[in-house]
Parts: structure tokens; sequence; C-alpha cells
């Protein structure tokens, strides 16, 4: 069975129609020629060529016996043999709940249930404190001096000055290696336990024990809020400062130990009656662990020790293993290895390098890929909402609603791309690691790619660059991140790639900004009134006055603005304000527009800010939650 | 944060009921029902002391009552708006300092009260300098009795001893009220007064609208702020009076009439035994 060749989108111009007019003859034969050379973006196998065929990867040898299959070449990677996962079989990855996660659900099913029996019904309620007092009574008479300093000592722990003291001192180390994630986890954790317990106590009212009460205390016993706090701050600081592993076990057994000690030690000294301590060590870790799983899961934020890192997954073990044999089983080829790449080059999914190989004696060859969870989605909405805030009603920043979402328009928005003749790396295939929560968008890989800054910048290259803006632009789309890292050089050619925020029909400002910031990028190994000549052959001087009208510092990537910023430095030019004296004049555009999401976004942001400064605040000055 | 176990508990204490003491009332029972967990941690904070402050009843007026507890102190306090205008604490012991000793009106308590009062009552004396100037003095109290300055009511009381010396009426003025406008010849002719303020300024020959916008700026806010102590077995109770303006007035009315003292020794013991 032949593979069908995808071929351009009809909607997709082959032909420049800007309505200018001007030159229009000669671009057409530009883009005509263009369209000549422009590489099939795929081709069925069999209609290959021998001598162009390249490796024929083999067929995993479980999947040889499947049948007649498809046959697909791409980027000399030759793709047969999938298969199809059979109802009821599970996925590469399932999602399970591990023994820890299972165990904190039962805690926290056993913390329900005890709270309700407690506070339900007076009956129930008498119930538990006639049982508590009894605990209480029998723990008071097996007083004596020498039992009363040692639970004085274990109670300290409870103190507000040792909580004060770790929390502030993880707080501290996490910032020095900038690993705000962990950082805010913690914070959120801790404000969160802190509120809930105040609002309980609040709300459930419950006395102190009625024994002789050798301690200090503050307000309402149930739940216990010192036990609490040590609690989750024990818990934090495990999951926020130990590596995931046999130190973390140890750190938090060592904490669960601390922590029950002192518990028991508050109930020797008639401070909190049993249920309270016992309700408070199973709330307050359960708060923190499931906060850290959603905001900060070690499968992506793992804990270590240096500077700058980045939301990645962690590709090795069950995900690593997982991965090939989706990869295999999915696409049909035989993966070798997997491991991460240009990890500092992506912040919005985890780049990975997918070797996979090859026969007849070509040797192996590679797949590139992006793996994309919930976590990534999360961060995408984030970033929306913050572009959303900067640029108001200019963007369409409607978050997705799913990972899958997220990887499909990815994929698409990829496809549109290369179905218009854009540049850029062609899309091989979605991969599902876990149903609704990881998926693997596989592409080309680019060998021997380099960015364009490291790259000669000839009159060909600015061509190329600026055909393909104006592509984009007869196409009615817009790449929306472009900067050095994202155009590429490969064999010669340009190629965009990361075309995650691609756009159709985007604003007309989202596709002048587009021009604007490649042509800075050409310019930067060139010179502006180069740059600006070739592009005065594909674009009107006042489209280019136009893309640099829109041009403000907010627009220009920042990898872009380093860049600029150092030539300045070097030669004391200043790219930006050259081509705007050089382009026709026109008034600067406006990008701030105001709407009611926009105002509303800004002042929750900014609600947040100050609550934050507030709280840093009220550390400072030793009135806060930590 | 632990002192922010200051719980705003407004519906507990609503439930509570509490005896009220000293004013001579000394019954407790017949207003104790059902004590509430703020009644009992109350109690527990301080276990030597014989009382534990408490609501004897809930103005609907006020903004929110908070209860706070904490081992060796215990409170309770009305709020308006942000502040606080007066708060009952017990603590084991207090130091009373300068306060002057009051009838507490119970044999087992001492009352103490220092405290700062202004009330919000402007007094102005009006002071004719002879008889001639009486009419017109009558006539300005008839004329400007209702008025009100910055929500504060102004009182102006005649002093018709015209045949009295007039540098000792007008020095008794002073005395008894905030403000003193004394008429001369002169003032009666051309219908002003001259305003003579605690402080020792003068304002001649001003009209009565000018000397009470004068008033309005010169005058003291008013405040009730000090402390109450009430001293007694094993503990005492202050209360922290902080009131401006309007609940200047309303602050030693209200601790009075709505702030009371629990047994706390049997609530305690009715608490362990209905525990077992």
């Amino acid at each position: 069975m032949a593979f069908v060749p995808y071929r351009p989108l009809a909607g997709c111009y082959s032909l420049i129609l800007d309505g200018v007019g001007w030159r229009n003859v000669e671009r057409t034969s530009e883009q005509a020629e263009q369209q000549e050379q422009a590489p099939e973006p795929y081709a069925a196998a069999s209609d290959m060529p021998p001598q162009l065929m390249g490796p024929t990867l083999p067929v995993a040898p479980e999947l040889a016996v499947l049948g007649e299959r498809r046959e697909l070449r791409i980027a000399g990677v030759l793709i047969t043999g999938r298969r199809r996962r059979p109802s009821g079989e599970k996925a590469p990855l399932p999602r399970e709940l591990s023994f820890g996660g299972r165990a904190w659900l039962g805690a926290g099913l056993l913390m329900i249930l005890v709270w309700l029996s407690l506070f339900a019904a007076p009956a129930t309620t008498s119930w538990w404190t006639q049982r508590d007092l009894t605990i209480l009574d029998w723990m008071v008479d097996l007083r004596t001096e020498a039992g009363i300093s040692t639970a004085k000592f274990f109670n300290w722990f409870t103190s507000e000055g040792v909580i004060r003291f770790l929390r502030i001192g993880s707080l501290v180390a996490l910032a020095v290696v900038r690993r705000w994630r962990h950082f805010f986890a913690v914070l959120f954790a801790i404000a969160v336990v802190e509120i809930s317990i105040e609002q309980l106590q609040d709300s459930i009212g419950r006395i102190r024990p009625t024994v002789e009460i050798l301690g200090t205390w503050d307000g309402p016993s149930h739940p216990s809020a010192p036990i609490a706090s040590l609690s989750v701050t024990a818990m934090a600081m495990s999951l926020s400062l130990v590596a995931k592993g046999k130190w973390r076990a140890i750190a938090m057994w060592s904490a669960g130990v601390i922590v029950g000690v002192a518990a028991i030690s508050r109930m020797y000294l008639g401070i909190d009656h049993p249920t309270d301590g016992f309700v408070s060590t199973l709330f307050a870790p359960a708060v923190a662990f499931v906060l850290f799983r959603w905001f900060a899961p070690n499968s992506i934020f793992p804990v270590t020790w240096s500077t700058g890192v980045k939301a990645h997954l962690d590709v090795s073990g069950s995900r690593g293993v997982a991965i090939r044999r989706a990869v295999q089983e999915q696409i049909g080829v035989e993966v070798i290895d997997v491991e991460p790449f240009n990890l500092e080059e992506s912040g919005g999914s985890t780049p990975l390098r997918i070797r996979v190989a090859g026969t007849d004696g070509t040797g192996d060859t590679y797949l590139f890929a992006k793996l994309y969870s919930q976590t990534h989605l999360n961060s995408d909405r984030w970033y929306k909402i913050g572009r959303s805030i900067l640029y108001g009603a200019l963007e369409d920043e409607v978050r997705f609603t799913s990972v899958r979402r997220f990887v499909e328009y990815e994929d698409y928005i990829q496809r549109v791309m290369v179905g218009c003749g854009v540049p850029t790396a062609r899309p091989i295939a979605v991969v599902e690691i876990t149903p609704e929560r990881e998926y693997l968008l596989v592409n080309e890989f680019l060998h021997d790619a380099a960015e364009i800054t490291a790259a000669k910048v000839t009159e060909r290259m600015m061509d190329d660059a600026l055909r393909a803006i104006r592509l984009m632009w007869d196409n009615g789309l817009a790449h929306r991140d472009i900067k050095p890292s994202n155009v590429m050089v490969h064999h010669g050619k340009l190629v965009l790639i990361d075309v995650a925020f691609g756009m159709i029909r985007p604003s007309p400002w989202r596709q002048a900004v587009d021009l604007a910031n490649m042509m800075l990028l050409l310019a930067l190994k060139s010179d502006v009134e180069a740059v600006y000549e070739r592009a005065l052959l594909h674009f009107a001087p006042t489209d280019i006055a136009e893309a640099f009208a829109a041009t403000r510092s907010v627009t220009i990537p920042a990898q872009t603005r380093t860049l600029l910023a150092e030539h300045k430095r070097q030669t004391g030019i200043d790219i930006v304000e050259e081509f705007q004296d050089i382009t026709p004049f026109r008034e600067a555009i406006a990008i701030q527009r105001w709407s009611s999401q926009r105002i509303f976004r800004t002042a929750i942001a900014a609600s947040i800010v100050g609550v934050v400064v507030f709280q840093i605040y009220s550390e400072i000055r030793g009135t806060g939650v930590l | 944060m632990k002192q922010i176990a200051a719980a705003v508990m407004s519906l507990l204490v609503l439930l509570s009921a509490c005896s009220r003491l000293g004013l001579g009332e000394q019954s407790c029972e017949p207003h104790v029902r059902v004590p509430t967990a703020a009644n009992i941690l109350a109690a527990q904070s301080v276990p030597t002391a014989r009382y534990t402050p408490c609501f004897v009843t809930i103005d609907p007026g006020w903004d929110h009552v908070e209860f706070e507890a904490e081992s060796g102190r215990a409170g309770i306090a009305i709020v308006e708006g942000t502040d606080t205008f007066l708060a009952a604490i017990v603590t084991e012991s207090c130091d009373v300092g300068d306060a002057i000793r009051r009838d507490s009106g119970v044999p087992d308590v001492e009352r103490y009260e220092d405290v700062t009062h202004i009330p919000s009552l402007i007094t102005v004396a009006v002071v004719p300098a002879s008889a001639q100037q009486l009419s017109y003095a009558i006539g300005l109290i008839d004329l400007w009795q209702a008025v009100e300055l910055d929500e504060r009511p102004v009182r102006l009381d005649l002093d018709d001893d015209t045949a009295a010396d007039i540098s000792t009426r007008l020095a008794a003025a002073a005395m008894r009220s905030d403000f003193v406008w004394f008429i001369d010849e002169l003032d009666a002719a051309e219908l002003t007064v001259e305003l003579r303020t605690v402080g020792g300024q003068n304002f001649s020959r001003i009209t009565p609208a000018e000397a009470l916008d004068q008033i309005e700026d010169l005058a003291p806010s008013p405040v009730y702020e000090g402390n109450w102590f009430f001293r007694f077995e094993g503990g005492c109770i202050t209360y922290v009076f902080n009131a401006e303006k309007r609940m200047a007035d309303a602050a030693p009315i209200a601790a009075e009439e709505n702030l009371g003292f629990y047994p706390a020794f049997e609530l305690r013991e009715r608490t362990d035994r209905a525990n077992r």
C-alpha cells in the first residue's frame, strides 16, 4: 500500500498576492522559482529512487508479523511496522498511583473519617473526647520530672523560632540556587496549611484538654497548629531540598519521627488531645505532598543543586523505557537511545534526540522529539496569561484545555507551515506516552544545524529568511517567536524551528513584529543597509516601516535583545534605531490595548505580587505565616 | 502568626452568656446558659483566675467581636472598622500603676481606673459682661443651641450671674467649659463675641459663626483611652480602651453594659465533669 504524499494545503498560496502591486511580476517569478526548488515535504517511499532511499530501519521483531504496513520516508528514516495498541492494553507509561500516593490518599480518607466522626454529632464528639482524655489521663499518671523535661525538649521543635528558622533557611537555600518552582511550592504549601489550620481551628473551636497543661498554647486545640507547622515544614524541606531516593526517604522518616515524638510530647504535657496531633500529622504533609506533586512534580522539577534548571521531564527510568517502547510501536522504528537535547534552549517542553537503528551499513540516524506533559501545559497557560497582560487583546491567548490539544495544535501548525512551503522541520508523528498527560511530538532531526547568528549571512541567506516571512504573510501565518535559536541554518539553507507559537490569521501587528525580528537577526550578522536593501525585494517600504513602528523592547525576544545590546556595546550602533531611521516614518503602533479581561488579569497579578511582597515584609517583621 | 489565633468567633460568642459583674450586680447563675468553647478556652488560659471575661450582650451595631486565647492570656474585643475600641483581657496578674481605685460593687474584686476621657460634647460658656448684654447672650444660645460641629453636639451654658466679679466668672467658666464666649458692650452692638480657649487663646470681635468654626478647629478630638483593672483571686481582668470620636462616649457604656465576668472555676469544673 503506497502512502499518499502530503501535498501543500489548498489554502496556501503559491504566489505572492499582497495587493500592493509593486514588482508583482518579479516577485511572482521568484516565488515560482522557489516553489520549483522546494522539496516535496513528504514522499511515498515507494516513489523514491533507490539511491535516495537511505537506510531501511528494521521493524522490531514482535511487530514483523503484523502484516502489510505503510511505508514512509522522512529525513532519511524509513518508517514502517507500526502497531496499534489494542483496547484494554496499558499505555506505554500508564498513570498509576505509587505506593506513596496510595498511602497518602488512604491517610487523607482516614483523616476525613476521623473529622466527620469528631464533629458530626455531639455523641461522637463526646466519644472521641472521652477516648482522648482516657489516653491523656494515662499519660498524666506517667509524668515524671525527667519525662516532662524530655517532652518539653521535643516540644521545642514546634516552637515558632525553630519553625521560622527552618522555613527561612529553606527558602534562602532555594533562592540561592534559583529553584523558584520549589521556592514558591514551599511558600504555597506553608501558606495553605497555616491558613487552613487557622480556619479549621476557628470553625471547630475545640477546647484544650481538661488536664493540667504544662506548656504554652495558642488558640483552639484542633487541629494542632504547631504540629501542622512542623509537619508541613519538614515535608516541604524534604521535597524541595533533598533529591529523590534514599536520602529523601531518610529525610522523610527522620522528619516523621521528630514530628511524631513532638506530637506525643505535647500530649504528655497535656497541651493537645491525641486526635489534634494525629490529624495535623496527616493533614499538613498531605497538603504539601499534593501541592508539590501538582506544582513542582519531581519528574519534571527534580531536586538538584545546580542553578537555572528548567521544566524538563526526566527521561531516564520508567519514562525512558516507555518512550522507547512508544516510539518503536507507534512509529515503527527501532530506538537505540533517547537523550535530552539542547535543554537550555527550551523551557516549554523537554526536547529529545532519539537515535534509531539504521540498516544497510549506513549507521544510525536521529529523530528530534519534544515531550509535552501536563506541567508544560500549565507553563503554557501562565505564559499566555503573561502575554495577555503584556500585550492585551492583540494576541489570541486562549489557553489549551489539555496536553493532547496542545500537541495537536503544534503538530497541525507545523504541517500547515510545511504545506505552505515555509522552511521548517518536518513533523513525523505524535506519540502517546500517557493518555491525556504526556505526548511526544516527533520531527525530523536537523543534523549539523546552527543558529543563524553562528553562520555566515549571505545575500541568499537574507533572501531565504525574508522569503520565509513573506510566505507566512501571504498565507496568513505568523511564527511569533523569531529569535536566533529558532532560525537555523541547515546544510546552507535556512530553517525555522519551534513553530509551537505559530498562528493562523494573526493580527497584522504580530506579522509585522515577525518581520522586524527577522531583519534584526540578519542585521546582527551583516549591516542595516544591506538587510533593508534585500528586504525591499520582498516587502514594500511601508511594510518595513510598519514592522519597525511595531517594534518595542517587549516585542523583541530576550535572546535577540541580549545580542543587540552586545552589538551596540561593541560597535556603538543601535540596530533598531538605525532601521527606524532608514525606513519611512510611521507613527509607533500602540501595543498596549486594554480590555476588561486584561484589566482583570493585571489586577489579579498585581494583587498576587502585593500579597507576596506583603508576606515577605511580614516575614521580615516576624508576623507572617512563616 | 500564632497570635493570629485572634479568631473571629462571632457566632460562638453570640451564643455565650455570662454574668455581669460590678455596679452592684453580683449574681451570675441566672445569666449562665451554655458556655461556649470561647468561654472555656478563656478559663483554661489562666487556670488560677476566679473569673474570665465574657459578653453579656452583643450590640448589633458593632462591626464584629473577636476572641483570643493562649496560655496565660485570653481576651475578647469589640472592633469598629479596623480598630479595637474595647478589649477585656484576663491575665494572672496586672500592674495597676497609678490607677485610681473605684468601688467594684463586689466584695472580692478590686477595681481601678486609669483613663483619659475627652467626651464628644463640646461645652461653651456664654459670659455677658453685664446685664445689658444678657438678652444678646440669651439670643445667641437660642440660635446656636442645636448646632453640631463635625457630628459633635455643642452645649451653650449661660452665665447670668452678672452681679459677680467678671474675672472670677471668666475663671469659673473656663474651669467648667471647653470654651468661653465673652460678650461686652461692643460685641452686643456689633453682634460679635470674644472666644476664649482653655489654652489661653483669645479671638476678639468675631461673629458667633466664626467662633464656632474656630471651636471646630481647636476642640480636641473625643477619646476614651486607658484601662480599667479588676483584680481578684488568681487573676486580673483589664479592660483596655482605645476609643476615638463617636466611640469615645460609647466605650465606657459598652464596658459597663455589655461585658461581664464568668465564674471560671465553676466553668472548668463543669467542663471537666461533662467530658468524662
